[in-house]
């Protein structure tokens, strides 16, 4: 895999099989935006209204780096780190968002990665057990 | 009343525990599901979390700045503090967030704040020792206000919480009284289906006692009980029925009627069961039916009545009883009424005959008795007036004259003796005593005897006879009765015919009969009734003053009739009276020709 040409904003380690530095696959928005695009409409816990996110599914960056783990623990800039198991990427087409309703996702809001569940699509989603696994200004991604 | 009473318990009991039930359950589901509804927690109401790491982030923005300042935070890490920093207070801002900072009265440090965010983003990212006055006069309203809000939102939170256990304990003690209440409904219910199997049991006992029952009745019935259905197949056949037409119950429940028994097949028959299969009630009575092996036929009554299951006809059920010795015994009943109206018959004819009779007989006494004081009175009244005539002149009477008043009283005696004998002579008729020996008699020979002796007796020579051409007619008679019809008639023509009048006597053969007719002038048509002329002791308008006792011409006729013939008043011309002599001819069968032909040579 080669390395990013601009800035790292994404690192994925852990138990993967690609990578492009010691033990990390580092992803620059370039990288990113190379993945399958896909896009999601749902509400938020935490803003009004229907919002359109674009970005990727996180099984496509999974499967990206050869991940053969059974858990992945997401990582914010602010440390807050939530562990989340694979085959729920399965089930629910879960998102990794570099964009809302058209705009790039901010550094200073919730940017520039924020994971995005089908909230709407799903009922089962609708729970405060999923509402915190919305982890916004993700930074880290480590596969166990 | 009290029946009444129990039914309604019956049913109002069942149907309110049941709607107590449902209420109480819908009531229930209603509380659990609004309990359900409640127990979503909205990620707005974690909003001391989002508070705490506001507040953390901007403390965490403050020291990166003194670490900055002292040299130890590079410019990176630095950014991405501030980001954070941003992050957090666009997140407070956000919708839902906001509104809560709004309801935490909270907001204005924050805008104020958001007022100042270029300046203090300059400021962080020169940072040194004299911003940092500034950069702490900028945060610490922002914390402060965040310990306020964290505050309130604690307490908020705690009060919601509260409030919320609350309402879910009433909803719940409400559900628990609806249980309670559900439960007793379902007690109540459970019971009353309790008592319901039990009297289930009971009826279904009861009912199977009178199925048994009914089973027993039909199958004891002397009347074959047959039903169909309406493919008039057979599915009810008793131990009659199975007597009546040879077949077990058991071969003929589910065949058809007529594959049991050629009865069924009758036009009639089939078509009263047909009758009864479209609703009507239907009665074949005295039907005569062949059973199998058995030349005598049976009467039997059938009856088909409509089976039916609320209304409609579901089959039919037939009756059938043997009539045979009920309908011998009516006929029997009919012989022996048809004999007794035969016997009532005779009986009252015997009797009409015998009242007619003494009718009759009183009749021919009146008549006697009118005849009697009429001719019997004249010639005693003749004879006593000349042995009056005797007596009083007995001195001046020549012996001439004696002799003609003796002749004359004689005389008056004699006809009474004749009287008397003609009156004797009817009554041995009645009797029966006059014997009739027929024989072939010339009838010619005795006509022209009876003339001759009738014109000397008159002396006119009124009388002419006129006898057929060829043989004289033979008759088959008794000559002694034949004269004296014969000289009855002309007598009688004599005495009722004016004076010199021809009086006309003819005889001829028709075949089979001889006829003799007397002709002589007559009253006039109608002084006289036809028929009543031959009875005994009758005497005509015009027989004023002629002797006689009315019994000629009765004697006449009967005479005739007992020898086969008769005499009968034929019709004439005007002014004329005809009657006639009827005797059998000899050769009609009276008589042998063998008879006949020796007496012919004896004449």
């Amino acid at each position: 895999m080669p390395p990013p040409t601009s800035p790292s904003i994404l690192e994925v380690r852990g138990a993967i099989s690609r990578i492009n530095a010691e033990g990390v696959a580092h992803f620059d928005m370039e990288m990113l935006r190379a993945l399958p695009a896909a896009r999601l409409e749902t509400t938020t816990a935490v803003t009004d209204g229907v919002r359109r996110f674009d970005g990727f599914l996180m099984r496509d960056i999974l499967a990206h780096v050869g991940a053969r783990g059974t858990a992945v623990t997401a990582r914010a800039v602010n440390d807050y780190a939530i562990e989340i198991a694979i085959e729920e990427f399965d089930r629910f087409d879960v998102l990794i968002a570099y964009e809302m309703d058209g705009e790039p996702l901010l550094p200073g809001d919730k940017g520039p990665l924020w994971m995005i569940y089908p909230r709407d699509q799903h009922a089962e989603l609708q729970d405060i057990r999923f509402d915190y696994r919305w982890v916004w200004q993700l930074r880290w991604l480590e596969i166990r | 009343m009290k029946k009444r009473a129990r039914a309604l318990l019956g049913v109002a009991l069942p149907v309110s525990a049941i709607i107590i039930f449902v209420v109480l359950l819908a009531f229930s589901l209603m509380r659990l599901s609004d309990l359900e509804r409640d127990m979503r927690i909205e990620a707005t109401q974690n909003m001391l979390w989002v508070i705490s790491r506001a507040h953390i982030s901007s403390l965490q923005l403050g020291e990166a700045v003194a670490g900055s300042v002292a040299g130890e935070v590079d410019p990176a890490q630095m950014e991405l503090r501030y980001n954070v920093f941003l992050s957090r207070l666009a997140l407070l801002d956000d919708g839902p967030q906001r509104r809560r900072m709004e309801a935490l009265g909270a907001t204005a440090p924050l805008d104020a704040l958001r007022g100042s965010l270029p300046e203090l983003g300059s400021l962080v990212m020169s940072a040194g020792t004299e911003t940092m006055p500034r950069i702490r006069a900028l945060l610490v309203p922002y914390n402060v206000a965040l310990t306020e809000a964290a505050n309130k939102a604690m307490v908020a939170e705690w009060d919601d919480l509260g409030a919320t256990l609350d309402a879910t304990r009433k909803q719940l003690w409400q559900i628990i009284i609806s249980m309670v209440g559900i439960s007793l409904a379902g007690t109540v219910l459970c019971f009353h289906f309790l008592l319901a199997i039990r009297d289930a049991r009971q009826r279904t006992r009861l009912l199977n006692k009178e199925k048994a029952f009914s089973e027993l009745l039909i199958g004891s019935s002397g009347e074959g009980i047959i039903a169909v259905d309406m493919d008039r197949r057979c599915t009810l056949w008793n131990e009659a029925a199975e007597r009546l037409f040879g077949h077990g119950t058991r071969s003929a429940t589910g065949s058809l009627l007529r594959e049991l028994s050629g009865f069924f097949e009758v036009d009639r028959v089939e078509q009263a069961v047909g009758d009864a299969l479209q609703g009507r009630a239907v009665a074949l009575l005295d039907q005569p039916f062949f059973p199998p092996h058995q030349c005598d036929p049976l009467y039997v009554d059938l009856r088909c009545f409509s089976l039916r299951d609320g209304g409609r006809i579901i089959g039919t059920i037939l009756l059938v009883s043997d009539v045979t010795e009920r309908r011998a015994a009516q006929r029997e009943i009919a012989n022996h009424r048809d004999h007794l109206e035969q016997l009532v018959q005779a009986r009252t004819q015997e009797l009409d005959a015998a009242l007619t009779r003494e009718r009759a007989t009183a009749d021919l006494y009146r008549n006697f008795g009118t005849m009697i004081s009429h001719q019997f009175r004249t010639p005693l009244a003749l004879v006593d007036s000349a042995l009056q005539r005797l007596m009083r002149r007995r001195d001046r009477l020549t012996p001439k004259e004696v002799l003609e008043r003796g002749e004359e009283a004689r005389s008056a005696i004699a006809r009474l003796v004749r009287l008397v004998k003609s009156t004797l002579d009817a009554a041995r008729l009645d009797a029966g005593q006059i014997e009739v020996r027929s024989q072939l008699c010339d009838l010619g020979d005795l006509v022209a005897e009876v003339c001759s002796r009738s014109t000397k007796d008159t002396g006119s020579g009124r009388i002419t006879l006129k006898l057929p051409d060829g043989d004289s007619p033979i008759a088959y008679c008794d000559p002694v009765h034949a004269e004296h019809i014969l000289t009855n008639l002309l007598s009688n023509a004599v005495k009722y015919s004016p004076a010199k009048t021809p009086i006309r006597i003819t005889l001829a053969d028709s075949g089979t009969q001889i006829e003799c007719v007397v002709t002589n002038t007559g009253p006039p048509e109608g002084s006289f009734e036809q028929e009543a002329l031959f009875e005994r002791y009758y005497r005509g308008s015009n027989t004023e003053g002629r002797p006689g006792i009315g019994v000629g011409l009765y004697m006449a006729r009967a005479l005739a009739r007992l020898q086969g013939g008769d005499v009968q008043l034929q019709d004439s011309e005007p002014g004329m009276v005809r009657l006639a002599m009827l005797l059998p001819s000899g050769a009609s069968g009276f008589a042998s020709v063998t008879d006949m032909a020796l007496r012919k040579e004896l004449a």
